[in-house]
C-alpha cells in the first residue's frame, strides 16, 4: 500500500476518457483539504456543482467514494487525486482522515471479508461473478439474489437445480437453432438481420446463460469479419454446439466437466464455494494484465505464474465497487499467496485467498523457452476445455519485428507468430527490443496474440 | 478413404456448412487413424459435432514451424546508464499533460546534460512529440536506437538522416571541400540541411562554399532554411553571399538574408541603411538640446530590395519605416554623426517621444549585440526585451533583470518577466518572486487579465532549487484572504497552477542529479 505510481493509477482508469479528464484535474488548482495516511487518500475537488466533490480512495481495495454523480468507476476525481498523489504533489499531506472519510473507511474496514474465512452472512454470489473464459459481467440474475442475505442450504440446492434446468432448456433451444443455421447453410447467415442473432441471445439471457448469450451476440461480428469468415463462424458455432449438446448430458458428466459447462454458460460460482476448496500456496509471479470493456463494466485480467509449481492462474476483476485489482498485482511483482481455484478442468481462474508479506519486485519472469512450447501448452488447455478463450503467454526470448504493416515476434529457432496490436503498442514493443531478443508477455485471445508486456534489460515494460 | 490433412478436412467441412445440409446432406468426414475413429463416432450427430472435434483437433494440435535461426539488424548497443524511472515518468507526464508540455525543452536539456539513456519503450512517444530544435536533443537522449527506429518509421526518418549526416560530418570535416562535394550532391534535402547545420558550427566557410555549389538548384522550399541556418557561425565572410541572396525571387529567402545582414554592421546593406537613416535625426540647440526625427524617405525598389517593408496594410507607416532603417544602421554611426554618447541620445530621444528611433536602436542593439546601447536603453526605462538582456554580458544581464523587476509595476511586470531569458538565476528568481508578491499585495483585487499566464510562465523560468522563497510565495493568497476573504478563490487557481509547475520542476531537477 502507500503511494501508487502513475502507471498503477493509469491501470485503474475505466477508459482513456476518464484518464484524460482526470489529467485535467490533476493539478493542485481545483483541490483543497488534500491528505493521505498509510491506507487512504482524500481531498475536495471543485467541479461544476456549488459544493466541491469530496473523494476518498481506500488503497487497501482499492475502493473509491466520491460525492460526484459520475457513473464511471473510478470517477475522474478519484483518478485525479491518485495522479496528484502519485506525482508526489506536496499538497497531499500526511494527515488523519477528516470525519467524512474516516466514517467511510471505518465502515469498509468492518465489512472487509476475513481472508480465507468466508462469512456465512454474505450474499452468495458476491464478487465471484463471471467465468474465466467467456467473459461476462456479473450476471443479471445475481442482482436479485444478492439481496438474500441469509443462505438456506436447502433452498440453495433447489435454486441450483432450477437454474440448471432453465439453462438446459435454453441450451436445447440453442442446439436446434444452430442445426437450423447449418441446415439452411452459412451462406444465408450473411443476410440475416441483427435481430436474428439477438433474439437467440436474449433467450439465453432469459435462460440464465449470459456467457453463452455473449458468444451468440458475437456471431454477427464474425460474419462480417472479412475473408475466411465461414471458417471462423464454423469454429465458433461448433463450440457453441458442443456446449449446448453437453448440457443435454449435464447430470451424467463428471464434476470437472460439469464445471466447465457451467462456466461456459455463464453460471457464476459463489466465492464462498471457491474459497472453501483447497488452497494452492505459491510465490506467484505477476506476468501481465489485460483489460476489456464488457457490457457495463471493465473486465481486468491478471495472469499469474506459480514459481514453485509452474501452474498458471488468472485473477479476474471487474471495475465496480470494491472489486478493483490490488496494487500488488502489478506486472513484474512476485506475491506470496494462497489461491483457490474455480472448479473446472483447465482451472485457470482463481481467487487470491490469503496473502502474506509485501509484494516484491521479481526478476525475469518465468517463461516458456520458445513459441513451440507456448503453442503446445495452449493446445493442452484447449484439449481439456475447448472454451478456453484466453491463454497467457510468457516466452523467454523473441525478437519483435515489423513486417509490412504487421507486427510479429520470432523465436530463436525462427518460429514466428503475428501479433494483434495497434501501432502505438507495436512501436513501443519494437523500441523496447531494438532488434534484440526480449521476453514477451502476451495473451492469446481467439486467433490472435495480443502483446501486453516485455522483459528487457531495463526490467518489466508494461505495454 | 482419404488420408487428407486435417486442414483440408476442415475446409471441406466449411464448404458443406456454407452450402447447408438441407441442400446436400452431411455424410460425415473420412479420416484415417485415431482421428478417423473419433470422427466416425460423431458422424451420426451431424456436421456441427464433427466440426467441434476437428476444430479442437486442429487448434490443440497446432504447430508453429521452426524455420531456423535468423539474424537481425539490431540497434547499436548503448552503454549509457538508463535515466531514473522518475525521470522517465516525468517525461510521460510532460508528453501527456498539456499543462506540463512547456517543460519538454527543459527535460531535454537536463537529459542531454545528464548524458543517460531513455528506455526504448519510451522513445516512440518522444520521437513523435518533438519538433525542430527539439529533435537533436531527443535523438541524443534516445541514443543509437533513434536512428535504428528512424530507418523503420518514416515519421522518424529525421532521426536516421540526422544521425547519418552527423556521423558523416564529424568524420569528414578534417577532409577538404572536395571530399564533401560527393556526399553533399548525393544527400537528400534533409540530409544536406542537417550536414550544413553541423558544418556551420565547425567550419562556416566550408559549409558556405558547399552550399554555393548547389545553391542554384536548391528548391525554393529549403533555401530560406539554408539561409537561416547561416545564423550559426555568422561572420563578415558571409556578407557577399547574403548580399546576392537579396535578389532571390522568394520573399522569405530575401527576408532571411536581410535579417542576418542586420547583424553585420560592416555590410553593404548596413552602409545603405546608414545613408538613409542618419539624415533623419538632428539634435538642435546647445544649452537645451532637442532631438528631432524627420520623415523617412518614400519606399523605392532599392529600399525594398533590402527587405524594408511598408508595414501592415502597406500604409508606409513612418514610425515603422524609421524603425527598420535605424535597426539596419550600425550603432557606432550615431555618436559619430551626432557627437553624443548612447546615454545622451537615448535620453534625448525619450524626451522627444521618438518611438520609431528608440525601437530601431533597441532592434539594432539586439542584432549587433551591443552591450553599451542595451544598457543605455534599459537604464532609461525602455521596455525590456529578451534580445536586450541577451546583449548584456551575463553579470550585467542579471543586474539589469533584478533592477527591472525591483521597479516593475503591475502593468509592466508581464513584459519584464517574459523578456528575461530563461532559465533564471537564483538572484533573478528571488527578485521575480518578490516583485510578484509585492504586486499581488498591492493590487488587492482579482488577478489582472493575463496574470494566470504570467504565473505559469514564471513557474517555468524560475530556479526550482529556491524552494523556500517559492513556498513563501505560494502562501501569498493567504495574506490577501486576511484582508479580502472573497478574493481568495480568484487567486487560488493561478497560484496553484504555479505551484504545480514549480514543484514538478523541482522534482524533475532532482531526478537528473
Amino acid at each position: 500500500m502507500g503511494r501508487p505510481t502513475a502507471e498503477q493509477v493509469k491501470g485503474l482508469a475505466a477508459d482513456d476518457g476518464s484518464l484524460r479528464a482526470a489529467n485535467q484535474l490533476a493539478g493542485p488548482a481545483p483541490w483543497s483539504e488534500l491528505g493521505h495516511d498509510d491506507r487512504a487518500a482524500w481531498g475536495a475537488c471543485r467541479g461544476s456543482a456549488k459544493a466541491p466533490y469530496f473523494v476518498v480512495v481506500d488503497m487497501s481495495g482499492p475502493a473509491y467514494r466520491c460525492s460526484c454523480p459520475s457513473r464511471k468507476f473510478p470517477c475522474k476525481h478519484a483518478l485525479a487525486l491518485l495522479l496528484l498523489w502519485s506525482r508526489g504533489a506536496p499538497e497531499v499531506v500526511e494527515a488523519t482522515p477528516p470525519a467524512e472519510a474516516a466514517a467511510w473507511l471505518a465502515s469498509r474496514a468492518a465489512k472487509a471479508p476475513q481472508p480465507g474465512a468466508p462469512q456465512p452472512g454474505t450474499a452468495d454470489e458476491r464478487e465471484a461473478a463471471a467465468p474465466s473464459d467467456y467473459d461476462v459481467p456479473p450476471d443479471a440474475g445475481g442482482a436479485s439474489q444478492r439481496q438474500r442475505a441469509v443462505v438456506d442450504p436447502q433452498a440453495a440446492t433447489v435454486r441450483a437445480a432450477q437454474r440448471a434446468e432453465r439453462i438446459a432448456v435454453g441450451m436445447a433451444e440453442l442446439e436446434r437453432w444452430l442445426s437450423d443455421l447449418v441446415a439452411i447453410g452459412l451462406a444465408q447467415a450473411q443476410g440475416r438481420p441483427f435481430s436474428y442473432w439477438d433474439a437467440m441471445a436474449a433467450r439465453l439471457v432469459d435462460a440464465q446463460a449470459p456467457a453463452a448469450a455473449t458468444q451468440v451476440r458475437r456471431l454477427p461480428g464474425v460474419v462480417r469479419s472479412g475473408d475466411g469468415w465461414p471458417s471462423r463462424l464454423l469454429g465458433h458455432i461448433s463450440r457453441l454446439h458442443l456446449l449446448a449438446s453437453g448440457w443435454s448430458r449435464y447430470e451424467r458428466l463428471p464434476e470437472a466437466q460439469k464445471a466447465d459447462l457451467r462456466t461456459a454458460a455463464g453460471w457464476p460460482w459463489p466465492s464462498e464455494q471457491v474459497l472453501a476448496g483447497p488452497k494452492e500456496h505459491d510465490r506467484w509471479y505477476v506476468l501481465a494484465r489485460s483489460e476489456t470493456e464488457e457490457e457495463r463494466v471493465t473486465a481486468l485480467r491478471t495472469w499469474l505464474w506459480g514459481i514453485e509449481t509452474n501452474r498458471l492462474a488468472l485473477v479476474l476483476d471487474f471495475a465496480r465497487p470494491g472489486a478493483s485489482p490490488a496494487w500488488e498485482l502489478w506486472p513484474g511483482n512476485v506475491i506470496d499467496a494462497a489461491v483457490a481455484r474455480f472448479p473446472g478442468t483447465a482451472q485457470l481462474r482463481v481467487i487470491v485467498a490469503e496473502r502474506s508479506g509485501e509484494a516484491e519486485v521479481g526478476g525475469a519472469p518465468p517463461a516458456w523457452a520458445d513459441l513451440g512450447q507456448v503453442v503446445r501448452a495452449r493446445g493442452e488447455a484447449l484439449a481439456s476445455d475447448p472454451w478456453t478463450e484466453r491463454w497467457p503467454v510468457s516466452v523467454a526470448s523473441v525478437v519483435p519485428e515489423r513486417l509490412g504493416d504487421n507486427w510479429a515476434v520470432t523465436d530463436r529457432d525462427g518460429r514466428y507468430i503475428a501479433l494483434a496490436t495497434d501501432d502505438a503498442v507495436g512501436w513501443r514493443l519494437l523500441a523496447s527490443a531494438g532488434g534484440r531478443p526480449v521476453g514477451l508477455l502476451a495473451e492469446w485471445v481467439g486467433e490472435s496474440l495480443v502483446p501486453l508486456g516485455a522483459w528487457t534489460d531495463g526490467g518489466m515494460v508494461v505495454l | 478413404m482419404s488420408t487428407e490433412h486435417p486442414a483440408s478436412l476442415w475446409d471441406g467441412l466449411v464448404t458443406a456448412a456454407v452450402i447447408g445440409t438441407d441442400r446436400r446432406s452431411f455424410a460425415g468426414t473420412e479420416a484415417t487413424g485415431q482421428l478417423g475413429d473419433i470422427l466416425n463416432g460423431v458422424r451420426e450427430r451431424g456436421l456441427l459435432a464433427t466440426a467441434a472435434v476437428l476444430w479442437a483437433y486442429r487448434e490443440a494440435g497446432r504447430e508453429v514451424p521452426a524455420t531456423g535461426p535468423r539474424s537481425y539488424e539490431a540497434a547499436p548497443p548503448d552503454d549509457r546508464a538508463l535515466f531514473t524511472p522518475g525521470a522517465v515518468r516525468a517525461l510521460t507526464v510532460i508528453l501527456e499533460d498539456r499543462k506540463f508540455r512547456p517543460l519538454l525543452d527543459e527535460w531535454l536539456a537536463l537529459a542531454v546534460q545528464a548524458g543517460g539513456r531513455l528506455p526504448g519503450e519510451a522513445a516512440p512517444k518522444l520521437l513523435d512529440a518533438v519538433r525542430g530544435e527539439q529533435c537533436p536533443p531527443a535523438a541524443a537522449a534516445v541514443g543509437p536506437l533513434a536512428a535504428w527506429l528512424g530507418a523503420r518509421n518514416p515519421n522518424w526518418a529525421w532521426a536516421h538522416e540526422d544521425a547519418v549526416a552527423g556521423w558523416r560530418t564529424e568524420a569528414e570535416v578534417p577532409m577538404g571541400l572536395d571530399d564533401l562535394k560527393e556526399p553533399w550532391a548525393r544527400g537528400s534535402d534533409f540530409e544536406r540541411l542537417a550536414m550544413f547545420r553541423a558544418l556551420r558550427a565547425a567550419a562556416p566557410a566550408v559549409a558556405l562554399e558547399l552550399l554555393a555549389t548547389s545553391w542554384g538548384s536548391e528548391p525554393s522550399t529549403t533555401r530560406a532554411a539554408f539561409v537561416s541556418a547561416m545564423a550559426r557561425g555568422l561572420g563578415p565572410d558571409d556578407e557577399g553571399f547574403l548580399e546576392a541572396v537579396l535578389d532571390d525571387n522568394r520573399k522569405d529567402v530575401r527576408a532571411a538574408a536581410a535579417a542576418l545582414l542586420t547583424r553585420l554592421p560592416a555590410s553593404r546593406r548596413a552602409a545603405r541603411m546608414q545613408l538613409l537613416a542618419l539624415p533623419l535625426v538632428v539634435v538642435a540647440g546647445r544649452l537645451r538640446p532637442v532631438l528631432q526625427v524627420g520623415a523617412p524617405p518614400a519606399l523605392d525598389d532599392a529600399i525594398k530590395r533590402d527587405g524594408v517593408d511598408p508595414g501592415r496594410q502597406n500604409r508606409d507607416d513612418p514610425l515603422w519605416l524609421t524603425r527598420q532603417l535605424v535597426a539596419g544602421t550600425p550603432l557606432s554611426a550615431w555618436p559619430k554623426s551626432l557627437g553624443r554618447g548612447p546615454r545622451d541620445l537615448v535620453g534625448l530621444a525619450l524626451a522627444a517621444g521618438a518611438v520609431g528611433l528608440l525601437e530601431g536602436w533597441a532592434d539594432a542593439a539586439e542584432a549587433q549585440s551591443d552591450a553599451t546601447w542595451a544598457r543605455a536603453l534599459l537604464d532609461a526605462g525602455h521596455g525590456p526585451t529578451t534580445g536586450l538582456f541577451a546583449s548584456l554580458g551575463p553579470d550585467d544581464a542579471e543586474a539589469a533583470a533584478v533592477a527591472a523587476l525591483e521597479e516593475a509595476t503591475a502593468g509592466q511586470i508581464g513584459a519584464i518577466v517574459a523578456s528575461i531569458p530563461a532559465p533564471w538565476s537564483a538572484a533573478v528568481t528571488l527578485a521575480g518572486l518578490e516583485a510578484m508578491a509585492r504586486i499581488i499585495g498591492q493590487v488587492d483585487t482579482r488577478p489582472l487579465p493575463g496574470f494566470r499566464d504570467l504565473l505559469s510562465h514564471l513557474a517555468l523560468v524560475i530556479d526550482p532549487a529556491e524552494s523556500g522563497p517559492i513556498a513563501a510565495f505560494i502562501s501569498a493568497p493567504e495574506k490577501i484572504a486576511e484582508k479580502h476573504a472573497s478574493l481568495r478563490i480568484y487567486w487560488a487557481a493561478p497560484l496553484a497552477s504555479f505551484a504545480a509547475i514549480a514543484s514538478f520542476r523541482s522534482s524533475l531537477h532532482k531526478e537528473f542529479q
